[in-house]
């Protein structure tokens, strides 16, 4: 076997120091400002929220739903083999209602205006919040729904994938039913 | 289905499905005041756990669903005619 030539790349990570939980020996790689900015940039090269007329990359939503599927999920693997390396074993399953699985996040940023990011502490439970900061009840006034949004809607997805079709909108007031595909 | 998943606007009924990313990053990331945490910026989303944990699911979704289509049939699979050369 050749000698390997080994690199040292100094880096100077904004979490480093901290130890929280045993999801900070992975700071080296979540902190990686490489694959951040990919991710910002797949983003905004590929926004989710544009339509096809209003996006400024050639052929920007076409397949977008394979494509987001497949950044996802190698993201993912990689930040699996990564915690295997570390000893660390599989990606734990989120579960709403039991307190979040031990790994808070403190991100040690601050916003322009001298504001921190916010922090979540390890062991938190999650529910809904009732106020409403003077928003509208739009999408903005929404976010204090997130617990329930968010559990109905991954129930409607799962429900959709197991039997098959999906409700879709004829006009305002009358959804019709769409089979989209059969169930093997 | 994909388009449902991420509620980009061809899905077919948004405001029954979409809004999962959104709505999991806020919830997630557990603010209780008005700025947003650091899932809601894209640019810091991949530094905290819980971006992992809910994309585990989202990602669980497709998997089971393309476990449920049909498997392909032999002809599309398949080019007509088609030789492989050995140089």
């Amino acid at each position: 076997m050749n000698s390997l030539t080994g690199f040292t790349v100094p880096a100077n990570y904004s979490s480093y120091h901290h130890r929280v939980n045993p999801e900070q020996s992975l700071a080296y790689y979540t902190e990686d400002i490489g694959i951040n900015a990919l991710y910002f940039y797949y983003n905004l090269y590929y926004p989710f929220w544009l339509p096809e007329e209003q996006s400024y990359v050639i052929r920007a939503t076409e397949r977008r739903g394979e494509r987001y599927y497949f950044l996802h999920q190698q993201l993912l693997a990689r930040y699996y083999l990564e915690r295997l390396s570390n000893d660390l074993g599989e990606i734990p399953y989120l579960d709403y209602e039991q307190p979040l699985v031990g790994y808070g996040y403190q991100p040690s940023l601050r916003y322009p205006n001298g504001e921190d990011f916010p922090v979540r502490p390890n062991y938190v439970r999650l529910s809904d919040y009732f106020y409403n900061y003077g928003h509208k009840f739009s999408s903005e006034g929404r976010y204090g729904y997130s617990y329930t949004l968010v559990q109905a809607r991954e129930r409607r997805i799962r429900d959709a994938i197991d039997a098959g079709f999906i409700t879709t909108v004829r006009s305002p007031n009358f959804w019709t039913k769409q089979i989209f595909y059969k169930p093997f | 289905m994909a388009d449902l998943i991420e509620s980009n606007p061809e899905s077919r009924n948004p405001q029954y499905y979409g809004g999962l990313q959104e709505y999991g990053r806020h919830l997630l990331g557990y603010s209780y005041q008005e700025d947003p945490s650091a899932l809601e910026h894209f640019e810091t989303s991949l530094r905290d756990p819980a971006f992992y944990l809910l994309y585990k699911k989202i990602v669980l979704f497709f998997q089971s669903y393309k476990a449920r289509l049909q498997p392909y049939a032999n002809n599309e699979l398949v080019y007509p005619g088609n030789r492989s050369f050995d140089s």
